[in-house]
């Protein structure tokens, strides 16, 4: 088997990179666009004058706090991906389960917060997500879909693993084991972010068709009971949201209903070529809630139109279209399950982000990947990512059939 | 396999993606203008409407009677009227670091804590410029306070979930009418407080004398009622709003449409830039057609007739031009000044025997006595039942075998006299009757004619109906038809014979207006009844309801009439010779009457009967006054009866009744032949002295001042 050259960014491809350039171009700039720290740095009376501060204080305070970090996620994004990429996938096996039950414990040491109160663990809107590390904090949610993805990788790269109903209970076990503990957060959307990954995964590795329809259908019944008892009253309403979001009602949509209606109208008011960068009057005012993080994409709506957002679609498009042929073109078992777990968790997430910002599903806590603020979601997928440069720079020699073309 | 798994895969992912798309397509293309809407509405702040000035009432020489005169408001947030209640100042607080007047990056406790302070310098500085009181200023806001909690219990008494109302975040005055001095000085110093500001606002003030202030009426806040049946509703910034002062009485409400300015309207965005900003227009002057020194000085006159009368009540009086009809003068007596009113508005409106408030001269009916005699005789010589030089015999009595009833006056006042023997042997004819207010002709003329014809002509010549000054006092008097008698009189609802004999010369149920009377006078002097005019706008328009037809009269039989009246008061020996004028060129014609009027009631004893059978007596004015006593009981007792209690002029059963002084006349050149239409000049006048007793000797003499007054005043107004 013949090598090439560890870090070639020509066998990736700048069919990856220029997609995920776009992405976090476009995010970093309506991050930028709607950092409110540089305006109220300006009229603030309680804060030393400009002068007096360092030259690092100044700068932040010229490009905007948020700006300032979500650059340097991304930089530090980056280099985790670079990192990853140079790690041979075929030699990283053996640390999957580690990593994986490194971050189950740092999940459970969240849960154990309810009742021990750990250092390091603050509540924030009534969640307990971040493990506060110094400047930054940590979210081991978003780190779970990674190391969820190398576990499943891991476990079923034997055909026996999937293709008997007993082989599906470990993969099962597997997820259902961080999502139980992600409800205790609670943390809905990246709960709901492990089904697809488990799914999609197990799907393409070749489950038979019944298992899948069954534990499908055995799913779907459990839903009700899901939304009955599982679900707290605020989650409920974000369903209610979806449904009454048509109502005439004025004070439906400046209670409950408010977030989705002033992302639509963020978007509506974009119209098809946008209002310019930095956006409408309805952005500069700030009348968009969560704009530069889970709504993002409004804002992206509203400064660059329908234009813009066909852009981030098909930035994505070229994501799961590139990752997938890698996917195809690999012939380790392993390396295949990995890229094609890494684009469904890219893309899923992607597509949940959008469907919740315009108003086809209910709002949860989803970011949209490489665009939206926030450490934790950036540099778990831009490790994600590195995962499937890493198989699509070790592409094999083609002699043999590819694996998984047995024909049921 | 795994490429036909993925082939899935990709299935699945293009028709999420097409989802998606045209879900974008659907928001940024098709809906983009909804969405578009909904954000502006979002980006401007409420509209703020600018009160517009109403229009002045100016008399009809073009002098100001009541107009608005700009002043300003102090307006405060309510958060800061509400005082220590530190929920509303945390809400205040959020709203300024909303839109960056406040820092936003400080605890919420210590913006409120700042707000605070500087509220309590700002009650400070505003005791400083204004001069008003703290104390007064508090028991203000407190006020505002309470009323707006009171709005916020009834709405969340209908809709529970409301969690908080408009006005719990809006600006009230807290004080109003402040001068530009004190504006300016407020505006300076609490310029850098957002939740205060100095507003133009204005405050109406009255510089008619009292004479007019019936006629001018009142104004009041809007209610419920008039802001759903404004004609102007539709007009966003015409239309009648809550919190509104609107006309509810007089010239103020009649002419509401003419007076009520056009709002302006400032459109704002966030950044408090101006979008839009209409100035408000003012509402257009109205003029009446009264003469305001004419209206003093009879007011003067009248006042004087009153208080030297025996049972000095009220009065009223009318001056009609009678050739435009419009009204020169609407006097009613007693009045009352602005002043009085706010400080004593209570007491005005108890004053049962006085009742200063109403404009006797439109809302108080009287029986017209001997001076709608004129009517009867039209009627008669219209109907055709009397000839103009058929003379009837004056026998003291009217009913052969009874000299108890139904006498003449000269019968009453001098027993056993009849006119027949006081120098018409043979009767006497249509003019001698008037001239001598003969009551057995008038009677015989009724009977004649009956109740039916005699009350179409009560009612041809305007009785029983309103003479089209529009004004919500006027009344209709009462033209007592068959079909009214059995409506309105339970106790005897057939038409009596002998009723028709009281109409004709007056008395029973017709009940009729000092403008009425008037304008009877003036339909005998012009040939035609015509609805009157008292406001015309600025372009000369009349303003008013629908003009009533005008009745064309037959000058034929007007002749005989205008001789009889012109002998009234110009013959010596006519039942108003002390009314003639001592002036050469101006003759004045008219008839007196003394009307047989019921004491008022000044209060009554009401019987209330507990269920157990015990009674209790009330001494009360009204009915409702009386079940204000028992208002907090429950069950209240039930209301069995009421008693008269006192009487005005005190009276006893069988007494005298007393009678209301009357006279109605017309002036006309001196030149003017006997019988022929008056040309130049020519005024009806109508005065009423309540309780005065002869018409001839207390209503006459008034009349005859207000026509001199008239004639010399004229080259002034003419």
């Amino acid at each position: 088997m013949s090598e090439r050259p560890v870090l070639s960014l020509t066998v990736l491809g700048w069919s990856l990179a220029i997609p995920v350039l776009v992405l976090f171009t476009l995010g970093l700039a309506s991050i930028h666009a709607t950092d409110r720290s540089i305006d109220s740095a300006a009229f603030s009376a309680a804060r030393p004058p400009a002068a007096a501060a360092g030259w690092l204080e100044r700068a932040v305070q010229a490009v905007g706090v948020n700006t300032t970090k979500q650059a340097f996620y991304l930089a530090s994004g980056v280099a985790i991906m670079l990192l990853m990429m140079r790690l041979d996938f075929r030699r990283i096996g053996f640390y999957t389960f580690p990593v994986y039950w490194l971050v189950v414990l740092s999940l459970v040491a969240l849960v154990v917060d309810h009742w021990v109160d750990l250092p390091l663990i603050p509540v924030r809107r009534n969640a307990r997500r971040w493990i506060e590390l110094g400047i930054f904090a940590l979210q081991p949610s978003e780190f779970v879909k990674v190391a969820l993805i190398l576990a499943l990788a891991r476990y079923l790269r034997f055909r026996k693993s999937y293709r008997r109903l007993p082989g599906l209970i470990p993969p099962f076990l597997l997820t259902l084991l961080p999502m139980v503990l992600i409800l205790k957060q609670p943390d809905l959307g990246t709960l709901l972010m492990l089904l697809p990954v488990l799914f999609s995964m197990i799907f393409i590795a070749g489950a038979r068709l019944w298992h899948l329809a069954a534990i499908v259908v055995l799913g779907g019944a459990t839903l009700p009971l899901f939304y009955a008892y599982g679900m707290q009253e605020y989650q409920k309403q974000r369903v209610e949201v979806l449904l009454k979001q048509n109502v005439a009602d004025e004070r439906w949509h400046m209670g409950p209903g408010y977030q989705l209606r002033q992302s639509k109208i963020a978007l509506g008011t974009g119209g098809v070529w946008g209002q310019g960068y930095g956006g409408g009057s309805f952005v500069q005012r700030g009348l968009l809630p969560e704009e530069h993080n889970d709504f993002i994409f409004a804002i992206i709506g509203n400064q660059w139109g329908l234009a813009g957002c066909a852009l981030i679609i098909l930035a994505y498009v070229v994501i799961v279209v590139c990752g997938l042929e890698v996917a195809l073109v690999t012939n380790d078992p392993f390396g295949r399950l990995l890229a094609v777990g890494v684009v469904v968790m890219i893309v899923s997430q992607a597509l949940l982000n959008i469907s919740m910002t315009i108003g086809l599903a209910p709002i949860t806590g989803m970011t949209l990947p490489f665009v939206s603020y926030g450490g934790s979601s950036l540099w778990a997928n831009f490790a994600a990512l590195g995962l499937l440069l890493s198989v699509a720079q070790r592409r094999p020699m083609l002699i043999a059939r590819p694996p998984f073309e047995h024909s049921d | 396999m795994f490429e036909r798994r993925l082939r899935w895969f990709i299935v699945l992912m293009v028709v999420l993606t097409g989802v998606i798309v045209a879900r974008l397509v659907e928001i940024q293309v098709v809906r983009a203008a909804d969405y578009q809407g909904l954000a502006d509405r979002q980006l401007t702040r409420p509209i703020q409407y600018l009160r517009a000035p109403r229009g002045a009432i100016r008399d009809r020489n073009g002098a100001l009677l009541i107009s608005d005169v700009p002043t300003y408001d102090v307006n405060v947030h309510y958060a800061v009227l509400s005082g220590e209640d530190s929920r509303y100042l945390e809400a205040l607080a959020r709203e300024l670091r909303r839109s960056d007047i406040a820092p936003k990056d400080r605890p919420l406790a210590e913006s409120v804590a700042e707000l605070r302070t500087r509220v309590a310098g700002m009650w400070r500085k505003l005791v400083e410029l204004t001069g008003v009181p703290e104390d007064s200023l508090r028991a203000r806001a407190a006020s505002i306070v309470r009323r707006t909690q009171a709005m916020r219990d009834f709405i969340r008494s209908r809709s529970p979930n409301v969690p908080s109302i408009r006005e719990e975040a809006l600006l009230h005055p807290l004080i109003d009418n402040v001068d530009d001095r004190t504006a300016v000085g407020v505006r300076l110093a609490l310029e850098g407080d957002p939740w205060l500001r100095v507003v133009p606002s204005s405050h109406r003030v009255a510089r008619a004398p009292d004479a007019l202030m019936h006629v001018l009426g009142r104004l009041g806040a809007a209610s419920p009622e008039q802001i759903e049946a404004d004609s102007l509703a539709a007009d966003e910034l015409r239309a009648l709003a809550r919190d509104d002062l609107c006309g509810v009485s007089g010239v103020e409400r009649l002419a509401e449409l003419t007076l009520r300015g056009t709002r302006g309207r400032v459109v704002e965005d966030f950044d408090r830039h101006t979008i839009e900003h209409t100035p408000p227009q003012p509402g257009r002057d109205v003029y009446l057609t009264i003469d305001a020194q004419i209206q003093s000085r009879v007011y003067e006159l009248l006042a004087e007739a009153v208080e030297n009368s025996e049972h000095p009540a009220g009065g009223a009086a009318v001056v009609l031009d009678a050739e435009t009809r419009e009204i020169i003068a609407l006097v009613s007596y007693p009045a009352y000044s602005q002043e009085q009113l706010e400080r004593e508005g209570d007491r005005l409106a108890a004053d049962t025997r006085r009742t200063p408030l109403r404009c006797r001269a439109v809302s108080n009916a009287y029986p017209p006595g001997s001076t709608c005699k004129v009517i009867t005789l039209y009627g008669g010589l219209a109907e055709g039942v009397v000839g103009e030089h058929a003379r009837i015999h004056c026998t003291g009595h009217f009913l052969p075998n009874d000299q108890g009833k139904f006498r003449c006056w000269i019968y009453n006042q001098y027993p056993g006299v009849t006119h027949d023997m006081r120098g018409y042997p043979d009767g006497l004819d249509a003019s001698d009757a008037l001239r001598n207010s003969c009551n057995i002709y008038f009677y015989t003329v009724g009977d004649r004619l009956g109740l039916e014809r005699l009350c179409r002509w009560f009612n041809a010549l305007g009785l029983g109906r309103t003479q089209g000054t529009g004004l919500i006092e006027e009344t209709d008097g009462i033209v007592p038809t068959a079909e009214w008698l059995a409506a309105a009189r339970p106790g005897s609802p057939q038409p009596q014979a002998a009723d028709v004999w009281n109409y004709s010369i007056g008395q029973g149920e017709v009940c009729a207006t000092p403008l009425q009377a008037a304008n009877v006078i003036a339909s005998l002097a012009e040939g035609e009844w015509r609805p009157v005019c008292l406001a015309r706008d600025g372009s000369g328009r009349r303003v008013g309801p629908p003009e009533a037809p005008a009745v064309p009269l037959d000058e034929r039989h007007l002749r005989v009439l205008r001789e009889g009246l012109w002998r009234v008061v110009n013959e010596r020996g006519g039942t108003a010779y002390a009314a003639k004028l001592d002036m050469d060129d101006y003759e004045l014609c008219g008839k007196t009457g003394s009307a047989q009027a019921v004491p008022l009631v000044l209060n009554r004893r009401y019987f209330f009967e507990w269920p157990g059978g015990r009674r209790e007596t009330v001494l009360a004015t009204s009915e409702e006054e009386a079940a204000l006593r028992f208002a907090d009981v429950s069950p209240p007792p039930r209301l069995v009866g009421w008693r008269a209690q006192d009487r005005f002029p005190a009276w006893q059963e069988g007494d005298k009744l007393p009678a209301h002084a009357w006279f109605t006349g017309y002036t006309q050149p001196a030149r003017t032949p006997r019988g022929a239409r008056p040309r130049g000049s020519v005024y009806a006048i109508s005065v009423i002295i309540e309780f005065g007793g002869s018409g001839g000797n207390v209503a006459g003499p008034v009349a005859k001042r207000i026509a001199e007054l008239l004639l010399q005043a004229e080259p002034e107004w003419g």
